[in-house]
């Protein structure tokens, strides 16, 4: 399989700096046709700045941006038509109706008039389609930012920050718009977050970005193994308990006060127990703690990352 | 698809966004503040200029209102409301970010103000017109001296009108360029009575085009003056075009 027909998104050493603050640093992005492809990392660490070097809304100082495997610079009015977005808050004309709206960018564009009717009910703005946006909830209006995205039937959507300021409900929709792209449309998705949570619960591929580095980007199954399980054991004499189970070959850890022993030794809880008894010491808990991918994130942003 | 294809678009996309807002009445306001101005002016002085061309000093009242304050005051107001959509709700980015050119999108937003102060120059017409009926001032109408003036004045415009729109893409605020073209517009009528400054001075260009005194720029010929304004209308553009082309859009 030619690897590059199906790449929608490659970036290469990509980089952008305002004065000497470094704020996208090489950053090689891949993302493939029919993938959803989370982009997460927290405020700040340079999400919207790709995004934008994506769209050509800003220049990077380095690197570059291949879309469908053609240069951004020299084909960007070609590759930009294929592509729908969706920049942080949503933009729009307060004065004008949903539909006009709409209107100006099918204008714009020379797209076909019934085009408008039919995002419109993908997002199920009919009812609204003809009063001022201004009198949209921000979740509607975040609704007619993805039918705008959608207008020109893309081949790809690149949404950043989606859900952001919405209430459940509204995270809730724009979260099944999303997961319907690839399925109905064939679409391919770039979502950005800063919350885990968004991600984990549409995307097939992750790609996390943390002061300005793209520290990791694989599947997101690659990222849910790393999640397997720890043990805790909580004993009196923790130092002892751990001397003991390292000579046994057991890979144990203090923290907080507890042994932690790695993902596997979860098979082997009786035994462990067995070891520490006979050695003489007092097991008052012991628990599989399941690592949630919070904690991974955390790992490989650092701790002092709040999110 | 063709240059002119695309710039079609763009402009009609552009008078779209247009649609239900503020630019309607605005449209009707400096032409109506000109004509209550130069109708009252005109009544004043009506005994002092017997015997002079009733229509030229019905025309000159007018013009010396409406071009010396209102319509510079017009050409801020226009490159701020068509900029104000994008700076308000993120429209740069969403506009920017699909298959137009840039080009395309500055250039037909200047032709818009062009279009909207052309729009107000036949609007004062119709507004003088009617005054003049209504004060019953005697004699031909001097088409060719209104046509001309009110045609010149427009072109005279047009370098306040790209510097302005420079301006107003550059900066996001709404009032900012306003309250810059206010502070260069008051001292106008005083430069427009500089032989030496007033013909560079792209507030009082439109003034000194549309005087009917010829003497307003005896002492600058007629054609430098007129390369001075189509040179700076053509330098203001470039740069403001070739910044917008060229900017990061936040």
């Amino acid at each position: 399989m030619n690897t590059n027909t199906n790449m929608m998104i490659e970036t290469k050493h990509l980089t952008r700096r305002y004065g000497t603050r470094v704020v996208v640093d090489d950053v090689n992005l891949q993302v493939k046709k029919g993938e959803i492809y989370g982009f997460l990392g927290p405020n700040g660490a340079g999400k919207t700045t790709t995004i934008r070097m994506l769209l050509g809304l800003i220049r990077p100082s380095a690197g570059e941006v291949l879309l469908f495997g053609r240069e951004l610079s020299r084909h960007r009015m070609e590759v930009l038509g294929k592509i729908g977005s969706l920049v942080e808050s949503p933009s729009y004309y307060g004065h004008l109706t949903g539909h006009e709206n709409l209107q100006t960018i099918q204008k714009l564009l020379g797209l076909k008039k019934n085009r408008i009717d039919e995002v419109l009910e993908t997002v199920r703005l009919t009812k609204d389609a003809h009063r001022p946006v201004k009198g949209y909830s921000l979740g509607m209006k975040q609704r007619l930012g993805i039918a705008a995205a959608l207008l020109r039937d893309p081949e790809m959507v690149i949404l950043d920050e989606p859900t952001n300021g919405l209430d459940p409900a509204g995270i809730h929709e724009v979260r099944q718009l999303i997961l319907d792209m690839p399925r109905q449309h064939g679409i391919t998705v770039l979502v950005s977050s800063h919350l885990l949570s968004e991600i984990d619960q549409v995307a097939t591929q992750v790609g996390i970005i943390n002061g300005g580095r793209l520290i990791f980007q694989d599947s997101i199954d690659v990222l849910r193994r790393e999640s397997r399980p720890r043990l805790r054991v909580v004993t009196e004499r923790p130092g002892a308990a751990q001397m003991l189970l390292r000579g046994q070959g057991h890979a144990a850890e203090i923290e907080a006060g507890a042994l932690w022993l790695e993902g596997g030794a979860a098979e082997n809880i009786g035994a462990i127990n067995r070891e520490l008894v006979l050695a003489g010491h007092t097991v008052t808990r012991i628990e599989e703690v399941k690592r949630s991918l919070e904690d991974i994130f955390l790992d490989l942003t650092g701790k002092d990352v709040s999110l | 698809m063709t240059q002119g294809a695309t710039f079609r678009r763009t402009l009609s996309a552009e008078i779209l966004k247009m649609r239900g807002s503020q630019i309607g009445w605005m449209m009707w306001l400096g032409p109506l503040i000109g004509a209550v101005g130069g109708v009252g002016g005109y009544v004043q002085v009506r005994e002092e200029i017997a015997g002079q061309p009733e229509w030229i000093m019905l025309y000159a009242m007018f013009v010396l209102n409406y071009a010396m304050l209102f319509l510079p005051i017009l050409v801020g107001l226009y490159t701020a409301m068509i900029c104000r959509f994008e700076h308000q709700s993120g429209g740069w980015k969403q506009w920017l970010a699909l298959p137009v050119s840039r080009s395309a999108v500055y250039l037909s937003k200047g032709l818009l103000v062009l279009g909207l102060l052309l729009v107000g120059q036949v609007l004062l017409l119709v507004l003088m017109l009617a005054g003049g009926l209504v004060l019953g001032v005697e004699g031909e109408i001097p088409w060719g001296r209104l046509l001309n003036g009110l045609f010149y004045g427009w072109v005279a415009t047009w370098p306040l009108a790209a510097l302005q729109l420079w301006v107003s893409t550059v900066w996001k605020s709404f009032a900012a360029p306003l309250a810059l073209n206010v502070i260069f517009t008051l001292p106008a009528v005083a430069i427009a009575n500089s032989a030496t400054y007033g013909p560079w001075y792209p507030w009082a260009q439109p003034l000194l085009a549309m005087m009917p005194m010829e003497k307003a720029i005896s002492d600058f010929s007629q054609l430098n003056f007129w390369v001075i304004v189509v040179g700076g209308f053509v330098l203001l553009t470039a740069a403001g075009w070739r910044h917008f082309v060229r900017r990061d859009v936040a």
